[in-house]
């Protein structure tokens, strides 16, 4: 009786010793082959590199083309607005000019692009037909340049204190409307229907862009300096702003009690100097289109990827030569631009040459990290 | 059946004495798995069980079952139901020692037995039951609920077991009092063997005076029995929070919810024989009750209550899983605890260098959440800011404020300091963000784009210099002019009064040479850089500080011009120097102070001599508030040309020898605006500053009769310094040359008569130009033909201007009507490039040029023959000389920089490349013929792109395969010397006014050779990359050492030959081990290596040179 009880313990044990042997031959090989695929793929295709034939000056805007993730538009302080496809070896595909310095561009559709700056003009040019059209101006100059693409609309944020809305359908400039806020407009974004206009005064606005009338918020920002660059999530919850003081802001749309008090701000892009936290300005801010994490890039050079749901910092890449002006995720999440160009944050000095790296992102790269399940 | 069991019984006992020994051995090796039974088992059954093979055992053991349960079938018929039970769990508990298994099934057996009669009035007093039931007890998890039971059930109470197991049970699990009594309750009760019980009981008693004499044994029991002696069995007990005392209430409660219930039903029942012992206290008169009606119906609702025990699988049913499929099914895992973020985490402080790719991921640090309340931090900051108003608000407001974050949260260790400078960017109560400021700077600020649009025409861009003086300069070591020959080194250790020499002159040229930028850097960086300012369309005002101590009469300055300040965008108070700034619109000023030079005039050297007078006016000006007197001064240019601001297109240098300023005064046609310009600024240097020509060391004009050349040029030819430009050296050359110049084929010397058709031919160009705008269609008309001589020349437009000529295009009608005569249709005729010449007009007259074409046409070798341009014909008067050039359609070197500056591109390195290959190889040759340019700049070199038939896109240095059709052209020989004629140790000095794109040796009037064309041909290629004139800077390797380096950096991805090209090029001297010049074979080995790289690269990275090329050949330059 014992050793019938015992026999199936024994076969039992046996089979699965057994089957962990296979699984230990097994398993490695299975990975060391993947592992190799995995490996050289990266060796080919992650390397970051710089692309050619860039402008003469600072660049203020890199932006990647909403449908073809190989198209960048970069607008820089020399008047000129670039269109970049990054896969090419000779990445210039073309150009056009300003009368004034551009700080600001942006897509439509794959085929225009819009673009504004110190000559307070709006700008758009047909990639197709290679035309550059003026639809407008600003009595300032245009300091950002958005699309929404639910309502057709571009909208332009000037110094001049205005937001502006113009329908890109109609021939009329003014067909959009124009909106007094209470400060230069710094930094706009559009997700939705939803525009968030952060101003000169740490102001944030919150606009639907259909009833642009009163703004649905007014807010204060939830830094304590100015702000330097305002992003939208790409689900439309809330947005991320940055400030000149190294802190980043996390907030959301929904006023309920419960949504605001997910809002949180975090330190980043302060390096220790001589036992003093230097805090650096953050320069810009870019979403993931499909993970929702987001980047950060400072006045030290430095690009992180943060985990806005985890509050983790997933990556933090080796800094660039010059401070981070602009970054810019493709629209299928493979690429990363980073505009390295000096933002002018000490005046005129001497500084590294402008330049726009594009990085490759692996799969998983920008992924927030799945926390245990509770 | 029980004669069967009988039978195996008899069987047994039978065997046992035969098979003991076997017996022993049979079940030796199974004790392990024979469970001790109180009576013993017997040893046969044992030896008998183990001594079949298990599988005809399970058969037998089977057997048995059936029989069982046969016999329990009939159950109902039997007078002593329990006795069918009893064999049987005796016959299981045999056969089976290996206890309660699946197959014995020993505890359902109990169950069964127990349950069938617990209401049994038969068994209530059977020993056997109750036997059973302590049986049951054992396998159960919860004994004491069973002897709970059975006390409700007043199964067994007569028997002394269940009170001594009761006990056990209770004195095991260290309930001594409860066990005390129940032993009590049992004598009590009479239960019988009584003998027994009280044996046991005092048993019990000695056990426990051992135990509670153990202190540390159940304190709390221990102290309960010290303090509450008087409690009883089953008496109420004293403390309501002490559930210990009540076991059966304890135990009722864990059973079912009417515990409470039966819990006063015991104790009713029982406190009528006890309750003379308990103390009469409130509690215990609620539950007394003497009639016993209330314990009765207590009873009943107990026993209506607590009917059944239960069984082990009732007890266990929530432990017992329904069988599944186990397909699809999902084990359990062990949940993975959460990662609570906690409030507080560490900050992680992000270091520099930490930073890798592959980081692990780290917690955002200091994720709190934001200060309630908002409007108090920006109160609190706008606070701090406002209560610091000094320089350095900036940092005393970060740190404040990081104190006051400090104060809110202990997370921060360190004190923050912000990287930029906040006071830049909160000015009042405005924010200004990064790009205002930057366009401020760049002077976008206040300014629409219209206004700028209107604003070029009158453009005036300001150029200011600085210029201080070291005092210490010395004079003694000054040598003469004559010598010409300076040690800079040295001059700094001597002092020296203040005397116009050419070392002066180069001293201060070198302080213009530095670069703007440079300055900054020198001066504490104190003030911003303003090297962007010349962008400016206003007038800036450029800063300077210098703490160097000087002497107010020893200070030059080139011009000094005294006006209003006007600040623009300072950041600094602590100047205090004196600023001027000059409006060239301010023109009353700016004739009373007498001088406007064009950019090309800057260095003037007249203005050096001019501004000496002015020096006085300065010592009364600088207050003597400090030793330091720094002059600033602005030069103002009218720019005529339109193109200059949004691109900062180069414009062409002039060159302008000062021998011929007066001629060029009465040249006064004004047939652009830089024309009148140049006159205008001539002109009034004459006026204006005539009268003090003779305090020039180096006269004006060499038609003084003042020396200029005090070495001996003349007769012999020549002694170590010359002149290469002296007129009577040239006119010396000409007079001696062998063949003489009036044998040259083309040369047609007039030169007694006056010819003076410089206006009518600039009169026909500017018409030529009107007219072609008009009209479309390009047609001949005689108002433009030119007749020089026999020859009939049609004027077209100007193509450019030199300091003192011009340069025509004209249709050579000679050929026109040539092609005519062979009947080719007019009009595509006019498309033919052969008929256009270019005609450079010079006045005052010069032959020179047409010489060393000639010459250089004679000695170059043929594969690079066609980089110099070639000549016609001279006609030479004696007020002007007309020279017919061949004529190139694709503009100068600077006109495809402008283009590209203008499109926003670079001139790609490839295209760079190619040209500075091209460029080397005809200078190598002209050097080796024995010619120096000595102009060589990038408007004096022509874009050669010839059409050609077969052009292989592969590059080839050798010329081969079309490519010897495209290069460059050298042009404007006007200062080219002839090596030949002089001797070998000849070196030259200038007497020109000089430019940054002269080499350095021309600037500091040091005597030079081949420099010149070194240093231009730096020039071109920087201009070329970088799309700006050349500036240098000068690293000093040792005190006599200096190294010259372009001003701006190559770029990463450039060759690093580049680099090594423009070492050798600026600092020529270094190359050799022996200094000596010049560095021809050098130069060819960089100009292969870079031919190398064009053939690798010519085809590469989806660049191809040959597009480039094109590309050019395709524009149109006019």
């Amino acid at each position: 009786m014992i050793s019938t009880i015992q026999q199936p313990i024994d076969k039992s044990h046996r089979v699965d010793s057994w089957i962990t042997q296979i699984h230990n031959s097994l398993v490695p090989i299975t990975c060391t082959s993947e592992f190799f695929s995995f490996n050289f793929t990266a060796l080919v295709s992650m390397q970051q590199y710089e692309l050619y034939d860039m402008p003469a000056d600072a660049i203020s805007s890199v932006v990647f083309s909403p449908t073809n993730p190989d198209l960048l538009l970069v607008s820089s302080w020399d008047k000129s607005v670039r269109l970049y496809d990054v896969h090419n070896t000779s990445p210039l595909k073309t150009s056009y000019t300003h009368k004034a310095p551009v700080l600001d561009c942006c897509f439509s559709d794959g085929a225009h692009a819009f673009s504004g700056g110190l000559d307070k003009r709006l700008k758009t040019f047909d990639f197709n037909t290679g035309n550059d059209t003026i639809l407008g101006a600003h009595d300032e100059a245009i300091k950002c340049v958005e699309y929404s693409k639910e309502n057709n609309l571009i909208v332009t944020g000037s110094w001049d204190k205005t937001i502006r809305l113009w329908d890109i359908r109609s021939k009329d400039a003014d067909s959009g409307g124009t909106y007094t806020q209470p400060g230069k407009v710094f930094a706009i974004d559009v997700m939705n229907h939803k525009l968030v206009v952060a101003m000169a005064g740490r102001h944030v606005f919150i606009y639907d862009v259909r009833n642009m009338k009163d703004a649905i918020q007014k807010r204060e920002s939830s830094l304590k300096y100015m702000t330097r660059c305002v992003k939208c999530m790409p689900n439309g919850e809330g947005y991320a702003s940055s400030s000149i003081e190294g802190r980043v802001s996390v907030e959301f749309f929904d006023p309920s009690p419960k949504s605001q008090a997910r809002k949180y701000a975090f330190k980043c892009h302060r390096k220790v100097i001589d036992g003093v936290d230097t805090v650096y300005p953050v320069n810009a801010l870019a979403f993931h289109p499909t993970h929702g994490t987001f980047a950060s890039g400072g006045a030290d050079g430095v690009v992180n990827i943060w985990d806005g749901f985890n509050k983790k910092r997933l990556r933090q890449y080796p800094s660039y030569p010059s401070s981070v002006a602009s970054l810019s995720f493709s629209c299928d999440g493979r690429m990363l631009a980073v505009a390295s160009s000096y933002t002018f944050e000490e005046g005129e000095k001497d500084h590294p040459p402008d330049s726009v790296f594009i990085r490759p992102l692996s799969e998983n790269e920008c992924k927030p990290k799945q926390v245990g399940s509770s | 059946m029980p004669e069967e069991t009988e039978q195996t019984t008899q069987l047994t006992s039978d065997q046992l004495k035969l098979s003991s020994n076997i017996a022993n051995y049979s079940f030796e090796d199974q004790k392990e798995n024979i469970i001790p039974v109180k009576q013993g088992r017997s040893g046969v059954t044992l030896s008998q069980l183990f001594s079949v093979a298990p599988s005809k055992r399970h058969e037998q053991l089977q057997e048995g079952h059936n029989q069982f349960s046969q016999e329990l079938q009939n159950l109902g018929e039997l007078d002593d139901p329990l006795d069918v039970y009893s064999r049987y769990i005796e016959w299981t508990i045999q056969n089976y020692p290996e206890g309660h298994n699946n197959e014995s099934n020993l505890i359902q057996l109990l169950e069964a037995a127990t349950r069938l009669f617990q209401d049994d009035v038969r068994y209530k007093n059977d020993a056997r039951y109750l036997k059973y039931w302590i049986q049951y007890s054992k396998y159960v998890e919860q004994p004491r609920e069973i002897f709970a039971f059975l006390e409700n059930k007043n199964i067994g109470s007569n028997y002394a077991v269940y009170y001594e197991e009761y006990g056990t049970l209770l004195e095991r699990a260290q309930k001594y009092k409860e066990a005390d009594e129940i032993y009590k309750l049992g004598i009590r009760r009479n239960a019988q063997p009584l003998e027994r019980l009280n044996r046991r009981y005092n048993d019990f008693q000695i056990r426990m005076m051992t135990t509670t004499s153990i202190p540390n044994e159940n304190p709390q029991t221990a102290s309960k029995e010290l303090i509450n002696p008087q409690r009883k069995i089953l008496g109420i007990k004293s403390s309501a929070s002490s559930t210990k005392s009540a076991p059966l209430n304890v135990a009722l409660a864990r059973n079912s919810s009417s515990s409470r219930e039966a819990a006063n039903t015991l104790k009713i029942e029982h406190a009528t024989p006890i309750d003379d012992n308990l103390p009469s206290t409130g509690k215990i008169s609620v539950f007394y009750d003497p009639d016993g009606r209330i314990g009765a119906a207590a009873l009943a609702a107990s026993e209506n209550k607590w009917k059944d025990y239960g069984t082990e699988a009732s007890r266990k049913k929530e432990n017992i899983h329904d069988p599944l499929k186990w397909k699809g099914e999902k084990l359990s895992q062990k949940s993975n605890c959460s990662v609570i973020p906690a409030a507080k985490l560490e900050i992680y402080h992000d270091e520099p260098q930490l930073a890798s790719l592959n980081e692990t991921e780290r917690p955002i640090e200091d994720f709190g959440r934001l200060p309630e309340n908002k409007s108090d931090t920006s109160k609190e900051h706008k606070l701090t800011r406002e209560t610091n108003s000094s320089h350095t608000l900036g940092k005393q407001s970060a740190s404040s404020s990081s104190q006051t974050r400090k104060a809110k949260s202990n997370n921060i260790q360190l004190p923050e300091n912000f990287f930029i400078n906040l006071d830049q960017f909160y000015v009042g109560d405005e924010e200004f963000c990064f790009e205002e400021i930057r366009a401020k700077y760049l002077g976008w600020g206040d300014k629409s784009v219209e206004e700028e649009e209107h604003s070029i025409d009158a453009n005036v861009s300001e150029y200011c210099t600085d210029v201080e003086k070291n005092p210490t300069s010395n004079i003694g070591q000054r040598t003469p002019i004559k010598d010409a020959k300076f040690d800079e080194s040295e001059k700094t250790n001597r002092p020296s009064p203040t005397i116009n020499t050419k070392e002066a002159l180069a001293d201060i040229y070198e302080i213009f040479s530095q670069p703007l930028i440079r300055d900054s850097d020198d001066e504490n960086g104190d003030y911003s850089s303003s090297s962007r300012a010349k962008r400016e369309n206003k007038p800036t005002i450029f800063y300077d500080e210098n703490s160097l101590l000087q002497t107010p009469s020893s200070s030059y300055n080139t011009s000094g011009i005294f006006a209003g300040q006007k600040r623009k965008g300072s950041h600094d108070e602590n100047f205090d120097l004196f600023e001027n700034s000059f409006n060239s619109q301010a023109s009353a000023k700016r004739q009373a102070l007498g001088i406007l030079f064009p950019l090309d005039c800057v260095h003037k050297e007249t203005d050096i001599e001019n501004s000496q007078s002015l020096n006085n006016e300065l010592e009364n000006n600088s207050c003597g508030e400090s030793n330091s007197i720094i002059l600033r001064n602005q030069y103002s240019n009218h720019r005529g040309d339109i193109r200059t601001v949004p691109f900062e297109i180069l414009t062409p240098i002039d060159e302008r020898n000062s021998e011929y300023e007066s001629g060029k005064a009465s040249l006064s046609s004004a047939t652009s605006f830089k024309a009148t310009e140049s006159n205008e600024s001539t002109g009034e240097l004459d006026d204006t500053f005539g009268h003090k020509t003779q305090k020039k060391v180096i006269p004006l004009s060499s038609k003084s009769n003042q020396p200029i050349l005090h070495f001996q040029a003349f007769n012999s030819l020549p002694g170590n310094l010359c002149n290469p430009m002296d007129p009577e050296i040239r006119d010396k050359f000409f007079s001696e040359l062998n063949p003489p110049l009036s044998s040259y084929e083309g040369f047609y010397d007039h030169k007694l008569t006056e010819f003076s058709g410089s206006e009518k031919v600039n009169n026909c160009a500017m018409n030529w130009i009107n007219n072609s705008r008009k009209r479309h269609n390009v047609s001949i008309d005689s108002d433009y033909t030119l007749n020089l001589l026999d020859d009939t020349f049609e004027i077209r437009q100007k193509l450019g201007e030199g300091g003192f000529a011009k340069v025509y295009c004209i249709v050579d009608k000679k050929r026109l009507n040539k092609i005519i005569g062979n009947e080719i249709h007019r009009s595509s005729n006019c498309n033919d490039k052969s008929i256009f010449r270019a005609l450079k007009l010079q006045k005052p007259p010069d032959a020179w040029e047409f010489y060393i074409l000639r010459q250089v046409h004679q000695r170059v070798s043929a594969s690079t023959i066609n980089s110099f341009i070639s000549v016609s014909a001279l006609y030479l008067f004696k007020d002007e000389s007309y020279l017919i050039m061949e004529y190139l359609e694709h503009g100068t070197i600077l006109d495809v920089v402008n283009a590209a500056t203008k499109e926003n591109t670079s001139m790609d390195e490839l295209l760079v490349g190619f040209f500075t290959v091209e460029l080397l190889k005809a200078i190598e040759a002209m050097h080796a013929a024995g010619i120096i340019h000595g102009d060589l700049k990038a408007d004096n070199l022509l874009v050669r792109l010839e059409p050609t038939e077969e052009w292989d896109s592969q590059y080839s240095p050798t010329g081969s395969n079309g490519w010897s059709k495209k290069g460059v052209k050298i042009i404007d020989f006007g200062r080219a010397i002839d090596l030949t004629l002089f001797s070998e140790e000849t070196k030259f000095i200038c007497d020109w006014e000089t430019s940054e794109q002269d080499c350095y040796e021309m600037r500091v009037g040091k005597p030079w050779k081949w420099h010149a064309d070194y240093y231009g041909l730096a020039g071109i290629i920087y201009c070329m990359l970088h799309h700006k004139f050349m500036q240098t800077t000068c690293v000093d390797e040792s005190i006599t050492r200096k190294r010259y380096m372009p001003l701006l950096p190559f770029k990463r991805y450039w060759q690093d030959l580049w680099r090594r090209m423009f070492d050798m090029l600026l600092n020529p001297s270094y190359v050799r081990s022996d200094s000596q010049l010049p560095i021809t074979n050098e130069l060819r080995d960089i100009r292969r290596e870079l031919e190398g790289y064009l053939v690798m690269n010519c085809e590469r990275n989806g660049k191809s040179l040959k597009l480039m090329l094109r590309k050019l050949e395709n524009k149109e330059y006019s």
